[in-house]
């Protein structure tokens, strides 16, 4: 039987060689809906277009030590580049320093109309540190003695204190970590914010929750209305915000953001005033593939405008989740908007994800029948340049939406690769072990089927090292992962470094922007 | 062994018709479960670190054509990210990345490691909040 295999595989890669078949332009599928992949037709093929160009630019590497080497040279995830392909790399990953210290803030006390301020109370609740250069957001928590113990790499960051009581103050500063530093920070009174919410009929909202975020998006401490309506929040060294008045559900309220807030040398009053607006009845039933009932499977209903709320200062969000009932159906009432709607399936339900679609609710509609996809079988025989079976090869392949659930599976020896995934555009990898050498294939699979053997090529090496270093000393990154992305971020191979943080991986050229490509971005 | 040497020696100048002997039992070695190169302790100890946790199993199978799957059946229903490789050194491997720890059922998390025979092998870790 194996041998049976073995002649069918080799003499379809021969078929399918003479043929074209197997050409990088059957595999190279162009995204769902991508009609820039569509038009251009003249472009080159991808031995064309490394003709053309063989200097690779804007290859980046996202290096993931391991969490669980229990090392005090510690990395964090950091990503490189852009290198060319080809080259050797050396991966220096900055050992995360201990950063500890103390934030304490004043506690104020508001009677009849008078703040007060008590005392310095330690500012129990979170510390977010931005480091500036890469964007990578770290948080810690803040303890009961406003005690914190982070481990972050060495540069320049904007602190947030983020108390968890709306009365203490939240701040931000700007700090430059080195090694084993400490800080002791006091945020003192701040600057208050204070406003009223009120109804569509200008009654006052009573719990309400509000917050202030940072323009960097550290969230503050949430205070809530009292059931006159007013809240009051405290924040420093912080010159613009966005304040966020937190819908209700229930009351078909939604989130409103006022962006871009001047913090004032008195503070800052704000009121929100809900605006009237129509309630909607919205209704749809989920069929499985069957056609029988789908019951029990969550729905997000998300609105991407609503009538009467969004300017230029002011935009609103809504959204709520809702399971199916036995009939396979959702009812719901929702302000009159523009929605989108998604199905979120578990990520062990052996069914698809339908795909999202929009809904416009300005008025009654009438109710959609959304379909689930079948599972389907992917099948085909893996060979390498000589068409010769390949085993051991990983093929993965992720949903465009939902969850974005995943489903994987080795080559077996005579090279088949056989994988259940549900019959809707998904993105696929193929990574050949990387001793063999053989380029890892990045496609989408969208309409068109796999050929009968998908053929492996000859790839361009990349190999690399990666150690974290501390000072003077460093440590191979062993067994982290190694993910290799162009400059949209597409995760185009991924590979692991071995116990001396060395890495091997082999990948084929860059397309041209807009050209068929089978690395593209949807 | 010793004694085996003895009596073949011992057959052959002694004028017989013939030296008979038994061959060693092969014991047939069946189809083993994959094993786990990492994490190295079972379970593994991990201390979380801000929002994010990252995961990841490397294992081979000794039996050459099996393949190998790896299921995450702790992370239904959390939002986390997915990454299937073939590794160096001949391991193959899965990471995850929990993109939100809070969303995590249970300080322990598991990873079952399966290949197309129906043999499995467990990696476990063990979440220690920071």
């Amino acid at each position: 039987m194996k041998a049976h295999r073995d002649i069918t595989i080799m003499l379809s890669a021969l078929a399918a060689a003479l043929l074209g078949a197997c050409d990088t332009e059957d595999l190279a599928m162009s995204p769902g809906g991508n009609p820039e992949a569509e038009d251009d037709a003249g472009a080159p093929t991808l031995d064309e277009a490394f003709a053309e160009d063989d200097t690779l630019e804007n290859l980046y590497i996202h290096v993931v030590p391991r969490e669980d080497d229990g090392s005090m040279l510690l990395g964090l995830p950091k990503t490189f580049g852009p290198f060319p392909l080809g080259d050797h790399v050396e991966l220096a990953i900055p050992a995360a320093q201990p950063f500890t210290g103390t934030i304490t803030s004043e506690r104020v006390l508001t009677w009849s109309g008078v703040t007060v301020p008590t005392e310095e109370l330690p500012a129990e609740g979170n510390l977010d540190l931005l480091h500036v250069e890469t964007g990578r957001l770290f948080t810690y928590p803040v303890d009961a003695l406003g005690g914190f113990e982070a481990l972050v790499p060495e540069g320049a960051y904007e602190l947030v204190a983020r108390p968890r009581s709306a009365s203490l103050t939240m701040a931000r500063s700007m700090f430059q970590i080195g090694a084993d530093d400490h800080l002791e920070w006091h945020t003192g009174l701040g600057r208050p914010i204070w406003g009223r919410i009120l109804d569509v009929d200008g009654e006052p909202l009573g719990g309400v929750e509000v917050y202030a975020s940072t323009p960097s998006g550290s969230r503050g401490p949430t205070a809530t209305t009292d059931d006159l309506g007013w809240y009051q929040l405290r924040a420093a060294d912080m010159d613009t915000f966005q304040l966020t008045v937190v819908g209700e559900a229930g009351r078909r309220l939604p989130d409103l953001m006022l962006h871009d807030v001047h913090l004032g040398a008195e503070g800052q009053r704000l009121d929100v005033h809900y605006p009237p607006t129509d309630l909607i009845d919205l209704s749809l039933t989920l069929r499985d593939p069957g056609g029988k009932n789908a019951a029990n499977v969550l729905v997000q209903i998300r609105a991407t405008r609503l009538d009467g709320y969004d300017n230029e200062q002011v935009s609103s969000r809504y959204t709520e989740e809702l399971r199916t009932d036995s009939r396979g159906t959702i009812f719901t009432r929702v302000p009159a908007g523009s929605y989108t709607v998604e199905v979120l399936m578990e990520h062990d339900d052996p069914r698809g994800t339908p795909e999202p679609f929009a809904l416009d609710l300005s008025e009654d509609t009438d109710a959609p029948v959304v379909r689930i996809p079948a599972m389907t079988t992917l099948e085909f025989f893996v060979a390498d340049p000589a068409g010769l079976p390949t085993p051991r090869v990983v093929m993965q392949c992720t949903e465009l939406w939902g969850n974005r659930r995943t489903w994987s599976t080795t080559s077996a020896a005579d090279g088949l690769v056989l994988l259940d995934v549900p019959d809707q555009p998904l993105h696929c990898r193929l990574t050949p072990p990387p001793e063999l050498g053989y380029a890892t294939r990045s496609f989408y699979l969208v309409d068109e089927p796999l050929p009968e053997v998908v053929q492996l090529r000859d790839g361009f090496p990349l190999t690399g090292e990666a150690r974290v270093v501390r000072g003077s000393a460093s440590t191979p990154v062993s067994y982290g992962m190694v993910q290799v992305m162009d400059a949209d971020g597409t995760i185009l191979a991924v590979t692991s470094t071995n116990a001396d943080g060395y890495f091997e991986v082999s990948l084929l050229p860059f397309m041209p922007s807009g050209s068929t490509s089978d690395t593209g971005a949807p | 062994m010793r004694s085996f040497a003895k009596w073949y020696g011992l057959c052959t100048l002694l004028p017989l018709s013939g030296c008979f002997y038994f061959l060693p039992v092969e014991v047939p070695v069946g189809n083993q479960p994959p094993q786990i190169a990492v994490p190295e302790s079972n379970p593994a100890t991990l201390t979380i670190r801000g929002d994010t946790v990252t995961l990841t199993v490397m294992a081979r199978d000794p039996d050459p054509e099996d393949t190998i799957e790896f299921l995450w059946s702790d992370l239904d229903g959390v939002p986390h990210e997915q990454h299937d490789y073939a590794a160096q050194d001949g391991l193959m491997a899965s990471s995850v990345t929990v993109t939100d720890v809070r969303a995590l059922r249970s300080s322990q998390v598991r990873c079952v490691v399966l290949d197309n025979e129906g043999h499995t092998t467990m990696a476990r870790w063990n979440l220690v909040a920071q």
